[in-house]
């Protein structure tokens, strides 16, 4: 239902035009999903739906290509879990960020574990320090799908009660590395976890509950 | 009745009409131009050039021109233009030692290789009244002929402060053909401590009086430590403008500006690891400005008292009260801000104040009377002493 | 009196205009980059509830102090599918409100309001509305003087050791201090609040009658000091306690009088002097609060004097 309206492609790993289109409207555009995105981090654990078309490459979902088109320019390093030639270059085009070594992961201000990626251990990343904890990474993290799948329950600042979510293909230590990262506060990481055209974020102040399984 | 409250779009409005019709003044006189802003105030027009931080003589006259002849308004009006425009590259840190002098003096040598040159300059001048001014003239002698100002074919200059350095009595400063990019507080919010690359950005960019009553204060005597500062030496000129687009790979000139550039130094007795010697202080502006480039250069001196391990017991000294405080669009916009209207906190302190002014009376009212019975027992009690 | 904007705000939109409007300007004013930049602290300042993100604050052609920060904030968040309302003091016609309006009805292309219940978002300066705010809401604080312990060390870099270790110490005994003076917490605005038991933050310059407003909102509530070059927020549903002790407690300010326009008695009211004998008058703060309840046919004991919007015109002119 949601991809019905889009007007988006994937470029194929491999393809001879690596780019595709970034946004249609990059104003106002980046501006709706950056609504989009602070809504989430304002009430984390409640998924929202990236109505806003973009090509993406094979590597990542939809909804990470517009997130990336929103947040990132040259002023941002960005750390990548996939190797590939394809999506580096797509973000050099497109956002004009610089890439940041594997071994230089601590001092990325952005991370991309992409969907086909094993869990790298969040400890490489920057966590702030007490004085100024912005200093940090914010995690994009890619699972299949948004839709179905392990339930959670989050509840925290942001949260009227609690809000669910049910993700799909989710590495689970990335739920057990939030919980630890709380711990912290007020360093620490925040997560955006992507399936397909939909994001959740998860603060640094976020507790998730694993509840029962269902699909 | 009532009408303060009532702001009204037509107040505004009238406003904007108003202003237009001060700024124009008497429809008699013939308007001044950009033009003629940006040839005859040329001091005006750098000063706006170097604190709004954008090297456009035309716009900065504009900006002098909209605002009225006032300065600081001139500056904000070039600031709010520069936040808008695009950046597109970088240029190679401006090269003075190739500077094309048109004026250098040197307080701390006699002479030097290069000589000294008096240029356009105020120094000298019997600051009478000229009343000839008074009249619309000519051009005379004095604009058109040679004033001995033009060098020929304009070969490098030394600089000065280089042959204290060769005596090693100069610090030695990082090398000068290596390049960094500097840090730039218009796209990195300001955090302390801060180093010297965006001090002397904030330095360029502060008010001239500011800086000029700082620089002022270390000289007397509200810095504990540098001595007595030397104008080693002050240069005017033009100097190239380059840069390196990438896909090209060399360097290509793209304009010249004018730049005031000035090395001053005082004694720095010296610590552990270095020793005694003559330590630097910077200055540098667009344009025509030895006032603030000598005392920009003296409050980067003093500044370096944390680097250079000197006790900091001075303002001009305090790197966080300098650099927080020297901005005149900042400082102009939160003092003028109090203009705006602030009842809703006002009623707040008008009922706190209510409230504690009665309990106030209560409290006078209370204490005097237990002062005039305290008052009454003692004398009671004196006289009961007398008794006995 | 008749609060509404009236029929000169068109003119004085395309004057604005005609200053403000060249071409080349980008949506919002702001360029791309500069919007990425404080979208990317904004982010930052909803995850870390209350702690101040450093930005570098770009100049705008409104001075320091009179909203850049909040203004910064409503173009980096600003969508055509916005509706806007300004407010300062409370009311959508105090001067400064109306320029802020004015300049984005023109730059952003935005729709204004200003009905509390229609806005999107509510840039506001020393007020939060009356009404009860929602989750489509989002409120952007213009912030003078973002450290709640500036006035206990006026230095950044002593505060900031401060807020990184919860050392709080010192604000008690500043307030503290008060009671033992006056026998009162005699704070009476920017009264600072504790988010989610992590940073004390000033509410900006609200009244402390306000305070309690801030507390579990549902709007997500964005903080923005342009001069200071800083970001905060308050998400919603979030925590926020303000300052005080067992033996005296957090209490806000009530007035004897009601609103001499609406008679409402639970608003925030403003004094007016009526005339050189000093007499005077309580009127709401929040004008479209009162002027709905005026339409509503609430009165207050001066409703009946109130003067034409015309006459109020020429007088202000």
């Amino acid at each position: 239902m949601e991809n019905a309206a889009h007007k988006r492609q994937e470029i194929p790993a491999g393809s001879n035009a690596p780019f595709g289109a970034g946004f249609t409207d990059p104003v106002f555009d980046s501006q709706k999903v950056f609504k989009i995105i602070m809504d989430a981090m304002a009430s984390p654990g409640s998924v929202k739906n990236v109505d806003v078309p973009c090509d993406n490459p094979a590597a990542i979902h939809p909804a990470t290509a517009a997130v990336c088109l929103t947040l990132f320019d040259s002023d941002t390093r960005v750390w990548l879990s996939d190797s590939g030639k394809q999506l580096a270059d797509w973000l050099k085009f497109h956002c004009g960020c610089p890439i940041v070594k594997n071994t230089e992961a601590a001092k990325a201000d952005f991370a991309i574990i992409t969907k086909e990626s094993p869990f790298p251990g969040l400890d490489i990343f920057p966590v702030g320090t007490p004085e100024c904890p912005d200093k940090s990474a914010t995690i994009i993290f890619e699972a299949q799908s948004l839709q179905k799948g392990v339930n959670y329950r989050a509840t925290g600042p942001g949260i009227m009660e609690a809000n669910h979510f049910s993700v799909t293909g989710l590495k689970g230590e990335l739920i057990d590395y939030m919980e630890g990262n709380k711990t912290i506060f007020p360093m620490g990481v925040d997560a955006v976890v992507t399936g397909e055209t939909s994001l959740v974020c998860l603060t640094r102040t976020t507790s998730i509950r694993n509840l029962k399984i269902c699909t | 009745m009532y009408v303060a409250v009532k702001g009204g779009e037509r107040a505004i409005k009238n406003a904007h009409k108003a202003l237009g019709k001060k700024r124009r003044g008497d429809v008699g006189v013939k308007e001044l131009s950009v033009r003629q802003i940006q040839e005859q105030l040329p001091h005006a027009v750098d000063r706006v050039m170097t604190e709004g931080s954008l090297y456009d003589p035309e716009l900065a006259a504009l900006a002098i021109k909209q605002a009225c002849g006032d300065l600081i308004e001139g500056i904000f009006l070039l600031r709010a233009y520069r936040t808008t425009l695009p950046r597109f590259i970088s240029t190679r840190p401006i090269n003075t030692d190739k500077i094309d002098i048109t004026r250098r003096i040197s307080a701390a040598f006699k002479d030097a290789p290069g000589g000294q040159m008096l240029g356009p300059t105020f120094d000298y001048t019997h600051r009478l009244l000229d009343f000839s001014l008074l009249e619309e003239k000519e051009p005379e002698e004095d604009c058109a002929g040679d004033c001995g100002e033009d060098r020929e074919d304009n070969p490098p200059i030394s600089r000065i402060v280089d042959f204290l350095d060769k005596e090693g009595l100069v610090e030695k400063l990082a090398d000068r053909t290596k390049y960094e990019l500097p840090g730039d507080l218009t796209r990195e919010p300001l955090l302390f401590p801060v180093d010297r690359d965006v001090r002397l950005q904030n330095l360029v960019r502060a008010d001239e009086g500011f800086i000029l009553s700082m620089g002022y204060s270390s000289e007397r005597g509200f810095a504990s430590t540098g001595g007595h500062p030397f104008v080693v030496e002050l240069r005017v000129g033009e100097v190239d403008v380059e840069i390196v687009p990438e896909e090209l790979g060399f360097t290509v000139c793209i304009g010249e500006i004018t730049v005031t550039e000035g090395d001053v130094v005082s004694v720095y007795s010296g610590s552990d690891k270095a020793p005694p010697q003559f330590a630097r202080g910077y200055g540098l502006v667009f344009g025509y400005g030895e006032r603030k480039v000598i005392s920009m250069a003296q409050v980067d001196r003093a500044l370096r008292c944390r680097e250079l391990g000197e006790d900091i017991e001075s303002p001009v000294q305090d790197e966080e009260f300098v650099l927080s405080h020297s901005d005149n669009v900042q400082a102009t916009g939160f003092v003028e801000h109090l203009k705006l209207p602030h009842h809703v906190d006002f009623q707040g302190e008008l009922e706190v104040l209510r409230r504690m002014r009665d309990e106030w009376e209560v409290r006078v009212e209370k204490r005097k009377r237990l002062m005039d019975q305290t008052a009454q027992n003692d004398k009671g009690q004196g006289e009961t002493c007398n008794v006995m | 009196m008749q609060r509404n904007v009236n029929n000169d705000t068109e003119a004085l939109l395309s004057d604005i205009a005609k200053i403000e409007n060249e071409p080349g300007y980008n949506h919002a004013f702001l360029d791309e980059q500069t919007k990425r930049m404080v979208r990317r602290a904004i982010l930052k300042a909803v995850a870390i509830p209350g702690y101040q993100v450093p930005f570098s604050s770009r100049e705008m052609p409104m001075p320091y102090g009179w909203g850049t920060g909040g203004i910064q904030i409503t173009a980096s968040i600003i969508g055509k599918a916005d509706v806007l309302k300004v407010i300062d003091q409370g009311a959508d016609d105090t001067t400064n409100a109306v320029s802020i309006r004015g300049f984005f009805a023109k730059m952003a292309g935005v729709a204004t309001t200003e009905k509390t219940s229609e806005a999107t978002i509510i840039q506001t300066r020393h007020r939060i509305p009356e009404d009860k705010l929602t989750r489509a809401h989002t409120m952007v604080y213009q912030v003078p003087v973002p450290e709640p312990l500036r006035w206990v060390e006026p230095r950044e870099t002593e505060t900031r050791k401060m807020h990184a270790h919860s050392e709080y110490g010192a604000m008690h005994v500043k307030l503290y201090e008060d009671i033992a003076r006056h026998g009162r917490i005699a704070t009476s605005f920017d009264y600072p609040a504790l988010v989610d038991g992590g940073y004390i933050i000033s509410p900006s310059p609200i009244p402390k009658f306000d305070n309690p407003k801030l507390d579990m909102s549902p709007a997500l509530q964005l903080f923005g000091a342009g001069r200071e070059q800083r970001i905060y927020a308050i998400p919603p549903y979030t925590k926020v306690t303000s300052l005080d002790f067992e033996d005296y407690p957090f209490e806000v300010q009530k007035w004897e009088d009601c609103c001499g326009l609406c008679g409402a008695t639970t608003s925030y009211l403003d004094e007016i002097i009526l005339n050189d004998d000093g007499d005077k008058m309580f009127v709401c703060s929040d004008s479209d609060y009162c002027q709905r309840r005026c339409e509503a046919g609430h009165k207050g004991p001066f409703a009946d004097d109130r003067i034409s919007d015309e006459q109020g015109e020429r007088n202000a002119s």
